[in-house]
């Protein structure tokens, strides 16, 4: 617990945790849509 | 609970008496209309093998029986469209919005008297639980002379249809005269059951009565918003007609001509959009009482009035853009025509206005926060971060003001090279806005968060883990939105319309999940030093009151937008609007009448609290009384 | 810390500098390129380093022991976002826009300076002293002032009132909303239905996906795939119709529309409004065909009131053209910007 509250680590988790978040919802309420939220990346 | 004491069973038998003697008309007349109109129908079917006519429903593309009359084919003239020397439509307009003002503040106030009497009910804090259970009652005392004017002004309403649109009028009654009927049987209902909770809040205040009485005020709530729906019913019927068929004849389907595509949008939008003005109205005369109190008590109640009633009116402001594009959404979907009539159209100046009204609204709510802020000591670790805030929010609103088509002079025109400024046209398409308005809405709610920690230091042991997690979170979020902003230029139209699905939710994680994630950091918090109610600038009150006018303005903005959207229809492609007002009025001449009508509204409701404060005047102050000498502290929450 | 913000301050005097510059005509405009496809972010980029450059300027001030007042910073502030918009921008923002911004920014500098109440004193400081006119200076300025203000604020309303001679502004609507059905050469079409007829794959289909993947890269010019060249004359159904479409458009359309699409043919600056610029995101990448086909056919005089029919000169090709010709112009037009029509699914 004290290891997170390095700030480098803390940082990096956070960062991992929101940006996988983020992604996961873009991803998956346009899939939910029916529309492909990686449709420029495909092309 | 204790025993089932004779008392306590007599009184739940008699509140559930009451409440089945109010809703009876409703079960009574529920069969009738979901089957449909039987005995006039039956004339025309009793002929045998006489061919009964038969129509499509023009939105649920359903047959039904003809039952009622096509719409009429009106003329310019005194038998349909009697007149003063003056024009009738502008008549109606100021006799609906007030109705409209004045209904929406008497829906929003029973939820917030609903709401603040069930926090007094559950607070722990004694003396706090009291004052919440004081100012529901102080609010439902202003509600009462609101709710004699709604219902006069309704009456207003009515008879100007009457006399001066009797063919238009002849025709919405005939299709929905049951709607009507329950509509005014209700009015019984909801007048008897908030009678019933004023007058008996004192006898009804403590144990087993108490929750009754909170039962009540969600029985009143109920009543209200249903008649909320009933009454959209009809504006949904005018702008998206469903039930009938082409020619305007009813076709025996009431849920038919009640749920049609714009209703429940509009019904949500509604109910959002009543407590967030209701809340301005409540949070401006907190205000002004504040300004004008005389003691250091006063001065604290007002602001912590204005603080509660700020906090819920913005708590429904923040998802009513959503509610907002749900209905613009549906509207596109139904009639791509009438869409771009409203934001690409006709009307689409008004919307322009309507982005500055909405960029008030949250500069007004943000700048109210950093100044209760600074009542609080401990908060100012915050302070030298704002202007950042400000950056923000401004960057946010001039996106979302800016147009797509700009009001230039031909010179200008020339030195740009087109009609659309190749920097600033592209703030002028919806990706942009989507997130201009998101990353407004997120800071708003960053705001709030600062708010809601502002005097306190966390102690839990992971204290140093979720400060940083929750920055690292607010960032990658608006990260996140203007990434998805971006990337809407890049790809065609109908998978960039679903982009504004994750920038919503980002912005509702972050609403979401840091609220939560900051009262569980807040648990057994060290507090820097307490709230000084009372001791907010004076300018703060100056933003409620621009809130509350922002909200007046933007309330009576969009209604007309509503209506006008109809161009020449009394009801969308089935009746014809043939008065000789059938055009659509200049940007201008409307918005000097919305602000007539504001300004209207708010000296009749400045009225109506001068005469809740003569009542005030006679009964005894027992609220500030009962807490004794210095300014009053609430340590749980705020 | 120290070190974040004496960077801050190097980026915001550079800044300043360049923007100086900019104002006096000493650089032109363009010094710091508006980066095409991203100026917007640009723009915003830039008030970003800005705003990041001023307090890292400001903290080193008051850490060298010359603070820079509150009262100027915001008035500072202000003049520089007006300055900004008027000069580094290009090309000009018209003045309605840099009104609305200007109050805006006003507003966002009043919120700034008055967040905290001792912020707000020091804010006040200035004020109240030439308000107060203790010393000689504050004096003298009071007087100037009570000369000054109602000199400015006549001569602004003077200048407001006094009729000119300049065209007065015009608001039209750029994308009025279309009629529910429109009659070409005796057929209606329903606007919301209707298909173009040419846009189909190899079965006769209508097929949006596959004429999707058969146009040209937007941006860079080039054929998204090397066996979609419509002047192949083996090619035949979509590609030929687009082939098609576009001798049409060279022979009706480039005169106005200009050869690349663009709004920038022989005649477009002799019109006002100019021909519209398809390859502006605004235009018809936004728009549905039938759109295209309702203002293609029926012209500028079909356009209804608020779209200023009688300014355009965007002729009524059902007059010249079959309708089979105008869907295959439109195909033509899709196909040359890169840009997908808007659908519904």
């Amino acid at each position: 617990m004290s290891a997170l509250n390095n700030p480098i680590i803390a940082v990096i988790v956070s960062l991992v945790i929101a940006v996988g978040y983020f992604t996961f919802v873009d991803h998956y309420l346009m899939d939910m849509q029916g529309l492909d939220y990686w449709y420029l990346f495909r092309k | 609970m204790g025993l089932l004491t004779g008392k306590r069973v007599f009184s739940i038998v008699a509140l559930c008496m009451m409440v089945g003697l109010l809703l009876l008309p409703i079960v009574i007349a529920l069969p009738s209309p979901a089957i449909g109109e039987e005995a006039p129908a039956g004339d025309a079917a009793k002929k045998d093998g006489d061919k009964v006519e038969k129509g499509r429903d023009v939105y649920y593309k359903t047959e039904g029986i003809v039952v009622g009359a096509p719409a009429p084919k009106t003329t310019d003239g005194p038998k349909d469209y009697p007149r003063y020397n003056f024009e009738s439509r502008v008549l109606i307009w100021f006799a609906n919005q007030q109705h409209l003002y004045y209904g929406s503040f008497v829906l929003a106030v029973p939820i917030f008297c609903m709401i603040i009497e069930f926090m007094g009910v559950v607070t722990k804090d004694k003396a706090l639980a009291k004052r919440y259970d004081q100012l529901a009652y102080d609010f439902i005392k202003i509600s009462l002379t609101a709710y004699s004017l709604t219902a006069i002004l309704g009456g207003i309403l009515i008879f100007t249809f009457l006399t001066l649109y009797p063919a238009f009028f002849g025709y919405l009654s005939s299709i929905f005269r049951p709607v009507m009927h329950i509509y005014a049987l209700m009015f019984v209902a909801e007048s008897g059951t908030l009678y019933i909770y004023y007058y008996g809040w004192d006898k009804m205040k403590e144990g087993f009565l108490k929750w009754i009485h909170l039962s009540m005020s969600v029985v009143l709530n109920v009543i209200g918003t249903l008649l909320m729906f009933l009454a959209n019913s009809w504006i949904g019927f005018m702008m998206s007609p469903a039930g009938v068929d082409e020619q305007g004849r009813y076709l025996g389907n009431i849920w038919h001509v009640i749920h049609t595509a714009l209703w429940n949008p509009l019904n949500l939008h509604r109910i959002l959009g009543n407590m967030a003005f209701g809340g301005g109205v409540v949070a401006a005369y907190a205000a002004y009482k504040f300004l004008s109190a005389k003691t250091d008590e006063d001065r604290a109640h007002y602001d912590w009035m204005g603080y509660i009633a700020m906090a819920l009116g913005v708590a429904f402001l923040i998802p009513l853009p959503f509610a907002g594009y749900w209905l613009m959404r549906e509207v596109y979907a139904y009639r791509q025509q009438m869409g771009i009539t409203l934001m690409g159209g006709l009307l689409a100046w008004l919307f322009i206005i309507q982005a500055t009204m909405i960029g008030i609204l949250f500069l007004s709510s943000n700048y109210y926060l950093w100044q209760a802020m600074g009542r609080m000591r401990g908060a100012e670790k915050y302070q030298r971060y704002i202007k950042y805030l400000v950056f923000l929010l401004i960057c946010g609103f001039l996106v979302f003001i800016t147009p797509h088509t700009m009001v230039m002079s031909p010179a200008e025109l020339k030195a740009m090279g087109g009609q659309q400024h190749p920097v600033l046209g592209n703030f002028g398409v919806m990706s942009a806005k989507n997130g201009g308005i998101n990353v407004m809405i997120t800071t708003t709610v960053l705001s709030f968060i600062w708010y809601m920690r502002g005097n306190k230091v966390s102690t839990v042991s992971w204290a140093k883990f979720g400060n940083i997690f929750m920055g690292v979170f607010f960032a990658c979020a608006y990260v996140n939105i203007i990434w998805l902003a971006i990337y809407g230029y890049y790809i065609p139209a109908n998978v960039r319309v679903g982009l504004s699905v994750p920038q919503v939710a980002t912005t509702l994680s972050c609403l979401f999940f840091m609220f939560a994630l900051n009262t569980v950091m807040m648990r057994g918090a060290k507090q820097m030093g307490p709230i000084e109610w009372g001791k907010i600038s004076v300018r703060s009150q100056y933003a409620l009151i621009m809130l509350a006018t922002a909200f007046t303005w933007m309330m009576a903005l969009m209604g007309y937008i509503r209506s006008s959207v109809r161009l020449f229809w009394h009801v969308n492609e089935i009746m014809r609007d043939n008065s000789p007002w059938a055009y659509t009025h200049t940007v201008g001449f409307a918005a000097n009448m919305i602000s007539f009508n504001v300004l209207f509204f708010w000296i009749s409701i400045l009225f109506v609290f001068w005469m809740g404060s003569l009542a005030a005047k006679k009964a005894p102050v027992t609220a500030t009384a009962g807490i004794p000498g210095s300014v009053p502290q609430p340590a749980a929450s705020h | 810390m120290k070190a974040l913000m004496s960077l801050g301050a190097l980026i915001g005097v550079a800044g300043l500098l360049l923007l100086g510059g900019m104002i006096f005509d000493v650089i032109p405009s363009t010094t710091v390129r508006l980066v095409e496809g991203y100026m917007p972010m640009q723009m915003l980029f830039e008030l970003t380093c800005f705003v990041a450059g001023f307090a890292g300027l400001s903290y080193m001030m008051s850490v060298m022991g010359m603070p820079f007042p509150r009262f100027w910073q915001g008035i500072g502030f202000w003049a520089f976002i007006l300055l900004y918009l008027k000069y580094r921008v290009y090309p000009p923002i018209p003045f309605s826009v840099r009104a609305m911004y200007g109050t805006v920014s006003l507003v966002a500098v009043f919120m700034w300076v008055s967040a905290s109440e001792e912020d707000w004193k020091k804010f006040k400081q200035p004020i109240m002293n030439v308000l107060d006119a203790q010393t000689g200076l504050n004096r003298l300025l009071r007087y100037a002032y009570l000369v000054i203000l109602p000199i400015l604020i006549g001569g602004f309303s003077y200048n407001a009132m006094v009729p000119k001679s300049e065209e007065p502004i015009e608001l039209r609507t750029v994308h009025p909303a279309p009629p529910a059905s429109t009659k070409v050469h005796g057929k209606t079409y329903t606007l919301q239905t209707s298909q173009n007829p040419y846009r189909v794959n190899q079965e006769g289909k209508y097929d949006q996906e596959y004429t999707n993947a058969n146009i040209v890269e937007q941006g860079m010019g080039r054929l998204m795939k090397p066996n979609a060249n419509p002047w192949d004359d083996k090619n035949q159904g979509y590609l030929k119709y687009v082939r098609e479409g576009g001798e049409i458009f060279f022979q009706n359309c480039h005169f106005c529309h200009g050869d690349n699409l663009n709004g920038r043919g022989l005649h477009a600056f002799a019109f006002n409004p100019i021909p519209a610029n398809f390859t502006d995101p605004g235009t018809i990448a936004q728009l549905q065909e039938t759109f295209i086909f309702w203002r293609v056919s029926k012209g500028g005089i079909g356009l209804p009131n608020e779209g200023f029919p009688w300014a355009s000169v965007m002729p009524p090709w059902e007059q010249h053209l079959t309708v089979d010709e105008i869907w295959k112009v439109i195909l033509f037009e899709y196909w040359h910007t890169g840009y997908y029509p808007r659908t519904w699914d």
